[in-house]
């Protein structure tokens, strides 16, 4: 079996379709979503609609619990006050544009998926919000990924892919006799489809292929310069257009491994 | 004895740099004069040399025994520079960009400074300049902006410099000159300021085309601390 994942589309209904017709053309089998539909981008309408459709399973990024429940994230959510007030404006402009179905949908998505023995956050099992950076302290990591059963962890949120292979370890606890044996995990960041913060304005996302533990990153071109048109048509701030040419994300940036969010 | 010497040329060209340069090697007073009515210029040399006289125009030059730097913007017609200072018979020194047309400055400057600086050609230069005294800016913010500003987020840029007031009681100059690749950055030799707002010059100047004017006030004034985050900082900062 093939499945592809994907995540952080951001109202960016361009970069999903194509990835839409990337994934059919290497003939997946089924797609996961990682969450943040809306968000800094020109149609999260549509985009929610366009995943509900079909019925991808999908799970609740940040952008999408913020919107329904308000915002009230820690610190590690904007790096700078400027991008904070990037963010709000974004996130009040968003709110006011999704239908209420769109908000039901999104208000009810589940914040973990477990299939197999596989898991898929958005941020970390713990949160939407917490960044898992390839830099991360390897304890951590491993916490995390043993936190949900799961052998792969698949996640976006940074929006910059990586795969993270946690060989295997072994863990004594001071004081007492017993020792763990850890087998090999693995992190998986599928990148983002609708704000990619590598530098080009390609759509990432991940195929991976169950029959020979195969992982496949795939960067997709598409005409972003209709998204760039409508962010500055519908009245989005015109930065968020030159960012997005250029593949450097709208205004959060996460960028400290050492920090773990306090939002649950 | 007493020497007037008008600097002019493109922007980004070292002209200051080459002032500062002089006033290391130079014996006796010294004096500076511009006509930039947000005079970052003389603030960072006057961070360096805190002696440096500074002189509003030639009605108010007293002819004092040294030399008096002028620096010409850009912007000022060279005629009505040099027919402001002719009294005290300048010396005329141009910097011009290697490989550009000839401009007026080739024909004005008694002595010619050629540098390797690739402009773009610019059909009609302008410049945005916004006087910051008493304000103090988010330092991540003041990253994203410069990083955007001096990437042509909003328009081309071909110089950009200022002095801007950090929270925790620094003043940083801050530089960036088309064809360089990083913008310099350093703190200025200056008390840091350490409560309510700094009651000094800090101000930032852009030269370039096509410049969004209203986006880049926007988005500076998005940088800005309110005074309730000012006093958390300096509350922190206090010792």
């Amino acid at each position: 079996m093939k499945f592809a994942v994907l995540s952080c589309i951001h109202g960016n209904y361009e970069a999903l379709n194509a990835v839409l017709l990337d994934i059919d053309r290497q003939k997946a089998d089924r797609i996961y979503c990682l969450g943040d539909l809306v968000g800094y981008g020109p149609f999260p309408h549509a985009v929610v609609e366009m995943v509900r459709s079909l019925d991808i399973p999908t799970v609740q990024g940040c952008w999408d619990e913020d919107i329904t429940h308000g915002l009230n994230a820690c610190e590690c959510s904007y790096p700078s006050q400027l991008a904070e007030r990037r963010g709000h404006f974004a996130h009040e402009w968003t709110r006011n544009r999704l239908h209420e179905e769109s908000l039901e949908y999104l208000a009810r998505l589940p914040k973990v998926l477990r299939q197999d023995n596989w898991a898929f956050v958005h941020g970390s099992p713990h949160s939407p919000h917490e960044y898992l950076l390839p830099e991360l302290d390897g304890f951590l990591a491993w916490e995390r990924v043993l936190s949900t059963g799961a052998d792969i962890l698949f996640c976006g949120h940074t929006h910059v892919p990586y795969v993270r292979t946690l060989t295997e370890g072994h863990l004594t606890v001071r004081g007492a006799t017993e020792r763990f044996t850890a087998p090999v995990k693995r992190i998986v960041n599928v990148g983002s489809v609708g704000e990619p913060r590598h530098g080009r304005p390609n759509a990432t996302y991940v195929l991976y292929d169950t029959d020979n533990d195969r992982l496949t990153l795939r960067e997709v071109a598409y005409d972003y310069t209709k998204t760039c048109a409508a962010i500055i048509e519908q009245g989005l701030p015109a930065i968020f257009a030159w960012r997005l040419a250029r593949g450097w994300e709208y205004a959060e940036r996460a960028d400290d491994p050492t920090h773990l969010c306090t939002r649950s | 004895m007493r020497r007037v010497i008008l600097v002019a040329g493109t922007p980004g060209s070292g002209k200051t740099t080459f002032i500062a340069e002089q006033l290391r090697r130079q014996e006796g007073r010294s004096f500076y004069s511009t006509a930039n009515p947000v005079p970052i210029n003389s603030a960072w040399l006057r961070a360096e040399f805190p002696d440096l006289g500074l002189v509003e125009g030639a009605e108010t030059w007293a002819e004092e025994a040294g030399t008096l730097w002028v620096e010409v913007g850009f912007h000022q017609k060279l005629a009505a520079v040099t027919a402001h200072w002719a009294k005290h018979q300048p010396e005329r020194r141009a910097w011009v960009a290697a490989g550009v047309d000839p401009t007026p400055w080739q024909e004005w400057g008694a002595t010619i400074y050629t540098v390797p600086t690739p402009l773009p050609p610019l059909t009609r230069p302008q410049a945005w300049r916004v006087p910051l005294a008493g304000q103090v800016l988010d330092p991540p913010s003041l990253h994203t902006f410069w990083q955007e500003l001096t990437a042509g987020a909003y328009g081309t840029v071909i110089r950009a410099k200022g002095i801007c007031e950090l929270p925790d009681g620094q003043a940083w100059a801050v530089d960036f000159a088309w064809g360089h690749p990083d913008s310099r950055y350093r703190v200025l030799p200056w008390p840091r300021w350490l409560q309510g707002r700094p009651d000094r010059f800090s101000g930032l100047e852009v030269v370039g085309e096509h410049l969004q004017t209203e986006a880049l006030a926007a988005t500076l004034t998005d940088c800005l601390l309110t005074d309730a985050v000012l006093a958390q900082y300096q509350a922190i900062a206090a010792p």
